[in-house]
Order: structure tokens, then sequence, then C-alpha cells
């Protein structure tokens, strides 16, 4: 077995990345989720390392923990007294076991199409891709995908202004 | 053996895709919801990432995986706004008392 | 002069329009704020203004050497097609005559208004009424076409019937007030379809000669009196609806006959003369301005105006004449049987109407004209003079209540006999001139005939036996006020007055009388006959005017004869007056005794308003009845079986309507409720439910993709 170093701090990084889902879907105290989902976005970060995607392994530590897991804290910290934190993470126990089911039939189902190959990526490793990807992503989004870029820019922009008015009439 | 491939990228996201609509759809908190959905989109932009190196070979799927942690912050922004919302309105975030639109 | 009055002769309509505009606006609260003086003066002036106005441009017409007729061009009116009518005002010697006597004597009414209406709460809206009248005559004498004649027309019939009910809140005035109207209506009526068929018959006429085009530049108008006098000619021989010509009636005659029942409506002729004894339920000054001096002279005055209309067919003329004199004399003889002052006085204007319509009739215009004038002057003044009475005796209006006001009221008795003479027709009182002139041209005009004379004659000697009847009772003898019965509740006036309290009227009211009375000794002296000497001016100043009438000659010894007739039977009847009701007051009941059914017919005014009442009023009662039952049997009949049929037919569908086609619906609407109600279930509202369903769904999709 050749097994170099870096496919076990993959393999390291996977389960962390993977275990803490199960925290997230099963834990019934929702900040030891919110948590959990620290390790996840963690996790995903790394992996993004091992597809020598740099900029955005940055952006997701940035944003995602950074930005989105800070306001769901902040949310959860909003809207509910510390006190009683504990007992609200419940799940429903019929929806539960309904959609266990149905990622359980997913997951066979897909693993199933998988090994059975019937459906077949074709791989190709590129010898010109990047080493450092910011300087090209930059030139991409200032030249090809200009549009969507603003466009992003301005949803930004509408989600600013939105979630203020938002909040704003529901203190009012 | 060689792990750090497609197949490996994809059982991943499809464990995390999996794992985030449990989280949604069993949930009864908003936020526990939002917590899937993250996951949801997480799993997306990873597989685009992975996509992007080992099948089309270009930067391209690396883009849309930003496109996407943009759109996820925007979402999370919003829903946290809604949240205060709901939450000003009805005193509660459970999602199975908002059901106004019941037929 | 000529040119200020083209310029300016509408400022005679304007002024009265003016008052009535102030104080109809603004009156009540002028006379809350300013009293009632002020009210009188505003009225007066704007009529004293129009008067002034009026003097220049009779003085313009009188002095013009060549054409003495002068528009007045305001602006343009209508425009319709060939309809076009100007408010436009025609000056000529015609309409200078009647405005100086509608503006001279209705400013001297104005003046013994004042007094008369002293400290009646409506006074402003009296004067209102009298300046809008004033104007609306004016308007009707200054019309340069007759779609405007016809809007002075009908302004003078509102103002009559506005002022006749002017104390509305007594019942029989308001019901005098509409009698008036509505009887007026039939005139209007006709003078409407006259002027329609008018135009209709002259438009034909013009298109059938190609002259369509001379209106084009919009300059003509058709119905304006000078175009008129022009073109009439060509309705000669015209036929009225294909009606064959032997029988006498061209287009002609009809527009004259329907022009006549207009007349005959506002002159109150026979047989719509029952309005005006009515009408003396208004006030006196109103009674001696609108129902005596002018607006009752607006018939005369039309068919002056429309003389070369009349003039062309000899059917109507006589059919005028004839009915004038029978006028004439039927109200003579109802006057001399009446007690009521006023109503003696009305039945008088009706014959002095008839005499004036006489006088059209036999084409003798001028004449006509020229009573109209003299009329008007001794019959204000008399009016004048009973309202004077009225109101010293505090609106006691019966004769026979009367007597020995002489003692009390010189003034009033002085300027009542001299009026009394002027119609009785005594020379050389005004009177005397204008009936002997229409008496001797309804003699020896073309159209004249010696049974006309004779009427006239007969009706002067009992014009003057009535009016000595009138002045004895009222001002000779003993005062016989306080023998009146004080049980008649219906009875005008104040119980307990008594001849204590008589006195004579103020200033403002006798004044005017004088002045009148004046008028009524020296007005004949403009139109005294060639054959007394004169040189009858008056004719020879309206010449101009229906110059298209032939004047017959006045060197005739008949006419001496005729004339000395008429006064002797003049003497006569005042003798008879004299005797009756002052040296031997027994004679008249005894005469009435003796002929006491005649009496009684011409005390009831020839029952008249009775067979009116029977033939028009119940009449209309029981056709009104007969079509009730017409509709309650038949129209109601057919109704209802419609109704029972369709009641049945509606049963049968309802039931059909019920079983099947209700049916039909309700099991569509009932499959769609059980589908909706179970369907419902799916939307429960949650958001995770939805997502549960899409992804099972997907899965399910999934699953077929794999595994096909």
């Amino acid at each position: 077995m050749n097994v170099e170093l870096k496919e076990i701090v993959f393999l390291c990084v996977a389960i962390m990345t993977i275990l803490p889902c199960f925290i997230v879907a099963f834990s019934r105290n929702i900040l030891h989720s919110a948590f959990a989902l620290f390790f996840t976005f963690l996790g995903t970060s790394g992996l993004y390392f091992f597809l020598d995607a740099d900029f955005l392994a940055v952006v997701q530590v940035i944003i995602y923990i950074g930005g989105v897991l800070v306001l769901l804290l902040f949310a959860i910290l909003l809207t509910r007294n510390i006190e009683d934190i504990k007992t609200t993470n419940s799940l429903s126990l019929r929806r539960a076991a309904f959609a266990g089911t149905v990622s359980i039939l997913l997951f066979v189902t897909l693993l199933y199409a998988y090994i059975s190959n019937k459906w077949v990526f074709p791989f190709r490793e590129n010898p010109d891709y990047p080493y450092f990807t910011i300087k090209e992503l930059g030139d991409l989004l200032l030249t090809k995908y200009l549009l969507p870029f603003e466009v992003v820019s301005i949803l930004l922009l509408a989600v600013l202004i939105g979630s203020l008015v938002i909040a704003n009439r529901s203190v009012r | 053996m060689d792990i750090i491939n497609i197949n490996s990228y994809m059982i991943i996201s499809l464990l995390l895709f999996l794992s985030g609509l449990f989280t949604t759809i069993a949930r009864r908190n908003i936020i526990g919801i939002i917590l899937g959905i993250e996951l949801i989109l997480n799993s997306a932009a990873l597989n685009f990432a992975a996509f992007s190196k080992f099948s089309a070979s270009n930067l391209e799927g690396q883009l849309f995986s930003i496109f996407i942690i943009v759109i996820a912050a925007a979402e999370a922004a919003i829903a946290l706004a809604l949240l205060l919302s709901i939450f000003m309105r009805h005193g509660d975030i459970n999602a199975d008392k908002l059901d106004r639109l019941r037929g | 002069m000529r040119g200020f009055i083209e310029q300016y002769g509408f400022l005679i309509v304007l002024f009265p329009v003016l008052g009535a505009f102030i104080n109809g606006l603004f009156g009540r609260h002028i006379q809350k704020k300013y009293g009632e003086r002020l009210i009188g003066y505003i009225a007066c002036t704007s009529v004293f203004l129009s008067f002034m106005t009026a003097a220049i441009a009779f003085f313009a017409i009188a002095g013009g050497r060549n054409t003495a007729v002068i528009i007045s061009h305001v602006y343009n009116w209508l425009n319709i097609g060939y309809v076009k009518a100007d408010i436009a005002f025609l000056f000529d010697p015609l309409s200078a005559v009647m405005i100086l006597i509608v503006t001279g004597i209705g400013f001297l009414i104005h003046i013994y208004s004042i007094g008369y209406m002293k400290g009646d709460p409506g006074y402003y809206r009296f004067f209102a009424y009298l300046n809008l009248f004033i104007f609306s005559m004016l308007t009707l004498v200054l019309a340069e076409n007759m779609l405007l004649l016809f809007i002075g027309w009908e302004g003078v019939g509102l103002c009559s019937y506005l002022l006749i009910g002017f104390w509305y809140s007594k019942k029989e005035n308001a019901i005098a007030g509409n009698k008036a109207f509505i009887v007026n209506r039939v005139g209007d009526l006709g003078f409407l379809l006259g002027i329609l068929t008018l135009f209709w018959s002259l438009y034909n006429q013009i298109a059938a000669n190609g002259r369509l085009a001379e209106f084009a530049n919009g300059t003509l108008s058709l119905l304006s009196f000078p175009f008129l006098a022009e073109n009439v000619h060509l309705l000669q021989g015209v036929n009225f609806f294909g009606i064959p010509e032997y029988t006498g009636i061209s287009v002609i005659t009809a527009i004259c006959l329907f022009l006549f029942l207009g007349a005959t409506g506002k002159s109150a002729q026979i047989p719509l003369h029952v309005w005006l004894p009515d009408a003396m339920a208004g006030p006196t000054p109103v009674s001696a301005l609108i129902h005596a001096a002018t607006m009752v002279t607006a018939g005369i005055y039309m068919i002056g105006r429309l003389h070369f209309l009349f003039s062309m067919s000899s059917a109507a003329l006589g059919i005028i004449a004839a009915v004038g004199a029978l006028t004439a004399l039927i109200a003579a003889s109802i006057a001399c049987t009446q007690n009521d002052i006023k109503r003696v006085l009305a039945y008088s204007t009706i014959s002095q109407l008839g005499y004036m319509f006489m006088g059209m009739g036999v084409a003798a215009y001028s004449a006509g004209i020229f009573h109209l004038m003299t009329h008007a002057f001794f019959k204000a003044c008399l009016f004048l003079g009973a309202g004077s009475v009225l109101i010293a005796l505090r609106h006691e209006n019966d004769m026979r209540w009367m007597g020995g006001l002489k003692r009390y009221m010189p003034r009033t008795f002085l300027t009542f006999l001299i009026a009394t003479l002027a119609i009785s027709g005594i020379p050389p009182f005004s009177g005397f001139f204008s009936k002997d002139e229409i008496l001797w041209e309804a003699w020896s005009s073309d159209h004249g005939h010696p049974v006309l004379w004779f009427m006239g004659f007969i009706t002067a000697g009992m014009t003057a036996f009535y009016m000595t009847r009138l002045l004895m009772m009222t001002f000779f003898g003993e005062n016989r006020l306080d023998q009146r019965p004080h049980d008649t509740g219906g009875g005008h006036g104040d119980q307990h007055y008594s001849s204590h309290d008589i006195k004579e009227s103020p200033a403002s009211m006798t004044v005017p009388l004088v002045i009148l009375a004046f008028f009524a000794i020296i007005a004949g002296f403009i139109g005294v006959p060639e054959a007394l000497g004169g040189s009858n001016r008056f004719s020879h100043f309206l010449g101009s005017v229906f110059s298209s009438h032939v004047e017959v000659q006045h060197h005739d010894p008949l006419e001496y004869i005729l004339m000395a007739a008429s006064v002797f039977i003049v003497l006569f009847g005042i003798a008879a007056g004299v005797l009756f009701y002052s040296v031997k007051p027994g004679l008249p009941a005894r005469v009435v005794s003796r002929i006491k059914r005649t009496y009684d017919v011409v005390h009831n005014k020839y029952y008249v308003d009775e067979i009116y009442d029977f033939v028009f009023v119940s009449g209309t009662k029981v056709i009104t009845i007969l079509l009730a039952v017409f509709d309650q049997y038949i129209i109601d009949g057919i109704v209802n079986l419609t109704g029972i049929l369709l009641r049945c037919k509606s049963r049968i569908s309802g039931w059909f309507d019920l079983r099947f086609v209700d049916g039909a619906v309700n099991l569509i609407a009932d499959t769609t409720l059980s589908t909706g109600s179970g369907m419902r279930r799916i939307q429960t509202g949650r958001i995770q439910a939805y997502i549960m369903f899409f992804f099972f769904v997907v899965l399910v999709f999934v699953s077929y993709k794999i595994i096909f």
C-alpha cells in the first residue's frame, strides 16, 4: 500500500467535513449544530486546497465562517433566550423518518448508479491548470463574466437594503 | 492508492447534500432549516470546484463556486432579517406553526 | 340721432332688464337694508331712462325724411341652416309709437305703484316683475324678426302670470294666474304654428324659385320683418297641404288664422277671452299696465306688424273683423251687468280690444293702432283710478257698496270722469276720434261692412252706458260702505272699515292719474280726421309702415252722418246710465226682473266659463274615465293573460331547470368541491412538507432514469 501523506491528510479532512454533518443533522442543541457546521465549513475549505483552488478556500473561510456562520449565531442569539437554548432544536419524528428514508434511498440509488457506471464522467488532467488562481479568476470576472459579476453585486446591494427594510419593519 | 479524485469528492458532496437535505426537512426550528440549506449550498459549491479541477480543466467551475458562496451569504442575510421579522410577529420560530397558507 | 339709435337702440331694452336684475337678485337685501323707497327708485329710474331713449328713437324716426326705418343689430343669435335670427331691434313709426306708449305709461304706472304697493312684503318682487314685463314688452315691440318677437310674446305671458298670481298665498289668485297662463298657451300654440307654417312655406317657395343662394353669405334672415315684407308675395296662391283653392284656405289664410289664434289668446278675444276678467286678481297697477294698456294689445301690434301678410288674405281679415266686432258687443253687454269695479273695466278692455281688432280686420291698421294708443291712456287712467278707489276702500271691489266718493276723493273723481268721457267717445276727448275712425272704416273700407259698423255702433252706446253706471255707482249718491252685509265671509277687503275713514290717495298715485287724464284729453288731436278739418297726422305718420294699404278718402257726407249717429247713441247711453243709477234708483231692478232670463245669461258671462268647463274639463275627464275603463279591462286583460301564460311557461322551465340543469351544475360543483377538499390536504402550508414532496419526486425521477 503506497499511502502518501497527502492522501492521509485528505482523508482526515474529508472525515472532518462529513462527521460534523451528522451532528448538524441530529443534534438537539442548535448551538451544537451551528458549531458543528463550523467544522464542516473548515473541512470544505481544506478540500478546496486539495483542488488547487486557493482563492476559493480562502473565500470559503472568510465568508462562510466569518460571515454566514456568525450571522446564524446572531440569529440564534437574537431569537432565543439563552436559558432555553438547549431544548429548542427538536426533530419532527415523522418527517425525520421520511427524510431519512428519502436520503438513504437517494444515496443508495446514486451509489448504485455510480457503481454500475451508468453515468460516466470524462476525466481529464489539465496540464495548464493554473497553480495560483487569483489572477486568472480576476481576469475572468472582469472580462467574460463581467455581467454576472455586476448582477451579483446589485443583488448584494439589494440584499443589504432589503434585509434592513425587512428587519426594521419587524421592529416596528 | 489515489483517492484524491472526482469520485471521492462526489461522495463527500453527496453526503453533505443528503445530511443537509435531512436537516432541512426534519428540523422544526427555522434556524435549523437554514443550517441545512447552507450545507446543501456548500455541497454544490464543492461539486463545482471538483468538476472544475478534474473534468472541465478550467476555472469557470470555481467561478460558479464563488457565485454560489455570494448567493449563500445573501441568502443568510435575508434569512436573518426574515427570521427576526417572524420572531417579532409570532414570538416563535417554529416552522410548523407558520402554516397560514394551509389549504 | 339715427346713428345713436342704430348703435345704442338696445339700451331701451337693456335698462328695464337691468332694473329687474338688480331688484330681482338683490331686492330682498335692499328692501331690508335701505327700505322700499330705493327699490321703487331703481325700478322707476330704469324705466325712465328707457323712456328717454325711446323718446330719442321716436324723434329720430319722426325727423327722418326718406326712409323711416332704423335697425339696430346687437348680435347674431341663431345660425342654423337657413334659420338665421339676430338679436336686432327694428325702429319704425309703428314700433316708435309703441315704445313710447309702453315706456311712458309704464313709467307712470311705476310711479303709481310706489304708492299703491306701499308696505307689501313682496315690494321688490313686484318691481322686479314689472321691470321684467317692460323688458319683455319692449322686446316684443322692437323685435326685428319673428323669433325674437315670440320670445317677447312668451316673456310678457310669463310676467302676466307672475303678476296675476302676485299674492299667491290666496288660492283664487294662483288659480287665476294658472288660468291666464293655460289659456294663453292655447293661443301661443297657434302663434307658434303660424311662425312655423310661415317659415316652412316661405322656405319652400324660395327654394322652388332657386333663391337659396342668397342666404349663403349669412346676411339675410328668413324670418326678419323687412325680408318678410319683401317676399311674402311669393306665397300668393300657394295651397295649404293640398287643400283645394275653392275652399278659400290658402297657406296665407292658414298662417294668418294661426297667428290670429295667438292674438286672440294674448288680447283676450273670443273664444279665448275668459282669462282676462280673472286676471284682475293681480294688483291694480298690473291690471292697468299689462291687462289694459300694453300686453293685451300685443295681438293688435302683431297684426299691424305683419299687416302685409294679413292684407293678402281677405278671408282672414273678415274673420278678424267679425271676431273683433262680436267680442266688442258681447264683452260690452257683460260689462253692463257686473258689480265688481275691476271686472267691469276688464270687460270694457275686452270690448275695446274688440274694436281694435275690428279696425285691423277692415285693414284700417293705423286706425286700430290709433285706438290702441288712446285706449292705453284712458284705460290706464281708469284702472289707476279704480286702484285709487280700492286703496281708499281697503280693497272693497264691489260697486254696490261704494258711492259718493266724489266728495272724499276729488282728484281721483275728476280724472276718472275725464277718462270715462274719453272711453265713451264724447268729442273732443281722445276716444271719440279713434273710435269714430274705426267705425267709419268699418263702414267704408274695402273689407268693411255696415253690419260691422252697426255692431260697433251698439257697442259704443253700451260702453257709454256701463261707464256711466260705473261712475254713478262709484262716485255719486250716498256712500253705502256701511250697508254692506257683514256675513259675507268670502268678501274682499276689511270688514271693519267704514265711510269715515275714506281719504284721497297720496300724490305718487294722483300725479300719474292727472298726467294720464291729460293725455286722455289731448291724445286724440294728433289724429283728427280730415272730415273735421284735421290732418290726421297720426295716420300719415304710420303711413310709411302701412304703405301697402290704400287709405279711404275722408270726404263723404256719410261720414258726418255716422259721426253724428255715434255721438247721439253715446249721449243716449249716458242718459240711460244717469237715469238708471241716479235719477230712478229702483229702475234697474225692475228692468232686470222683466228680462230675468236674458239678464242671468249675460250676468253669468254667457256661461262661457261653464261651457269650457263642461266641454274641455269635464270632457277630458270623461275621456279619461273611458280610457281608464279601456285600460282596466282590455289592456290590463291582455297584460294579465300574457302574465298568466308566462307564469305557466316559467313554471315548466323552472321545473326543468331545477331537475336537470341544476342537477348537472350541482354534480360538477360537488365533484369539484370534493376533489378540492381532498386536494387541500396537500396544501399544508409548511415549507418542509413541500420540500419533502419535491425530493420525493426527484427520487422517483432519478430512480426511473437509472433503472431504465
